[in-house]
C-alpha cells in the first residue's frame, strides 16, 4: 500500500459524504479510479452505506399518525372565513 | 382571521367553533391520553407541568443560542430532503449506477424546487388546497402542512431511538405540536427538515433526562471498513463479486436496522442524521448542538461499531446453521 493508498483510505468516510473540500473530493477521486483495490474497498463502502440507508428507510409512518398531522396542520387553515 | 397563535388561543376566537371542534379532535386521535391537546398547552406555566418540555420552541437553551446565533448569517442553502451534490460527480452514483437519495422514502420532494424558493409556496400534499393562497406569500404559519412531508423521515428515525413504535409516535406527536406552536420562529426559506429534527432531538433529549439509560461500552473495530477486510481476510473473491452480493449473500442487510438500534445514543443520532436522512456534518451539528468535530468523530465511531455489530449478528445464525447442518 503506497502512501497515497493509505491517505485515500483515510478520507474514504468524508469522501463518501461529500464532505472533503473539492480538491480533496478530486485527489481522492482519481486515486481511486487509478488503484483498483482502493476503488473494491470504496465501492464496498458504498454499498454498504447505501444499504444502511435502504434498509433503515422502510418504515414508513403508520396512517393514524399522518392523519393526526394533518389535522394539526389543517387547524390553521388561513382564510377559512 | 384565526389567531396566529392558535395553540395557544383558546378563549380568543368566539366564532370559530368548527376549528376549535377539530383542534380538540385531533390530539385525541391516537388515543394516548396523556397527550395534552393543543389548545391546552398555553404558557410556560402549565407547559412546566408536562413530562418533557423545558422552554419554548428549543427548549434546549444551547440550541436556542445557537439558533440565534445562525439567524442572521446567510447560510448556504440546502434542500430540505438532502444537500446539494458537490461540484464533483456523485461518488456514490459513480459506484452504484443510481443516485444516492434513490430511497423511496417520502421526504422525497427535493426535485425542480430552487434552493431560494421559500418552502411556503410548494405544493405541500393532499392538504394543501385548503391552505394555499394565491401567489408566493403565504407566511409560514399558513403552511403548516408543508411539514407533513417530513413525517415518514421523523417517524422512521424516532423509531431508531426509541426502538418502540408506541414512544416512536409519541415523539412525533410531541415534535409537530411543538413545531405547531412553534411555528412563527421557523424561518422560511431555511431547512424545514433540520428545523423539525431539531425540536425532535431536544424532545428525544428532554426524555432521556426523565429515565436515563446506561449504554454498555461498544465494541468498536479499528478501521473503517471493518467488514470488508474480514471478508478478504476469509479469501473471498471480492474482485469477483459485486458489493451488493457479497451484503446480501452474508445476511447483512437484514439485521441493519437492529444493529443501528443497538449503538449507544449519541453515535446512533448521528449515523442516523448523516446516513440515514443524508444530513450534511454542519446540519447535523446544528440539530444536535455540537462541534462538527464531534460530529465527524460520531459518526465515525458509530460506523465501525455498526459494521462490527452487523457483522457479528450476520455471522451468529449462519454458524448454527452450519452447526446444526453438519451432526
Amino acid at each position: 500500500m503506497s502512501r497515497d493508498c493509505d491517505a485515500a483510505m483515510d478520507r474514504l468516510s468524508v469522501y463518501l459524504d461529500r464532505e472533503l473540500t473539492d480538491r480533496d473530493m478530486e485527489q481522492v477521486r482519481a486515486h481511486l479510479e487509478d488503484c483498483p483495490p482502493c476503488g473494491k474497498v470504496f465501492e464496498f463502502q458504498a454499498e454498504l452505506k447505501r444499504l444502511v440507508r435502504k434498509e433503515c428507510c422502510s418504515d414508513d409512518a403508520p396512517h393514524r399518525l399522518r392523519e393526526w398531522v394533518r389535522k394539526l396542520a389543517a387547524q390553521e387553515a388561513p382564510g377559512s372565513g | 382571521m384565526p389567531a396566529p397563535n392558535a395553540a395557544g388561543g383558546g378563549d380568543g376566537g368566539g366564532g370559530e367553533t368548527e376549528t376549535e371542534a377539530r383542534r380538540r379532535a385531533a390530539p385525541r386521535l391516537l388515543g394516548r391520553g396523556r397527550r395534552a391537546p393543543p389548545t391546552a398547552v398555553r404558557g410556560r406555566a402549565r407547559v412546566g407541568r408536562r413530562r418533557s418540555d423545558a422552554g419554548p420552541g428549543l427548549p434546549d437553551r444551547r440550541a436556542r443560542r445557537e439558533a440565534r446565533a445562525r439567524r442572521p448569517r446567510p447560510r448556504r442553502q440546502v434542500h430540505p430532503g438532502g444537500r446539494p451534490l458537490p461540484p464533483e460527480r456523485n461518488p456514490i452514483e459513480r459506484a452504484t449506477g443510481a443516485g444516492a437519495g434513490g430511497g423511496g422514502d417520502a421526504a422525497a420532494g427535493p426535485m425542480g424546487r430552487p434552493p431560494h424558493h421559500p418552502p411556503v409556496s410548494r405544493d405541500a400534499g393532499p392538504t394543501s388546497g385548503r391552505n394555499r393562497m394565491g401567489g408566493g406569500g403565504i407566511p409560514m404559519d399558513g403552511d403548516f402542512s408543508a411539514f407533513e412531508q417530513h413525517l415518514d423521515a421523523l417517524y422512521r428515525s424516532a423509531l431508531r431511538l426509541t426502538r418502540k413504535p408506541e414512544d416512536a409516535q409519541d415523539l412525533v406527536q410531541e415534535t409537530y405540536l411543538r413545531a405547531f406552536r412553534y411555528r412563527n420562529r421557523f424561518k422560511p426559506g431555511t431547512n424545514e427538515k433540520a428545523w423539525l429534527f431539531t425540536i425532535m432531538a431536544n424532545a428525544f433529549r428532554n426524555r432521556g433526562r426523565q429515565h436515563r439509560v446506561i449504554e454498555e461500552p461498544i465494541d468498536e473495530p479499528a478501521n473503517d471498513h471493518f467488514i470488508y477486510d474480514q471478508l478478504r481476510r476469509e479469501g473471498l473473491p471480492l474482485h469477483l463479486m459485486s458489493p451488493e452480493e457479497v451484503i446480501v449473500d452474508r445476511g447483512l442487510g437484514v439485521e441493519v436496522r437492529r444493529a443501528l438500534e443497538d449503538l449507544p445514543l449519541p453515535m446512533r443520532m448521528v449515523v442516523i442524521l448523516v446516513d440515514v436522512e443524508e444530513f450534511s456534518y454542519k446540519e447535523a451539528a446544528q440539530i444536535l448542538g455540537i462541534k462538527i468535530g464531534t460530529v465527524m468523530s460520531r459518526l465515525h465511531r458509530g460506523r465501525r461499531a455498526l459494521q462490527k455489530r452487523l457483522w457479528d449478528y450476520a455471522e451468529r445464525p449462519r454458524a448454527r446453521r452450519v452447526a446444526m447442518a453438519t451432526p
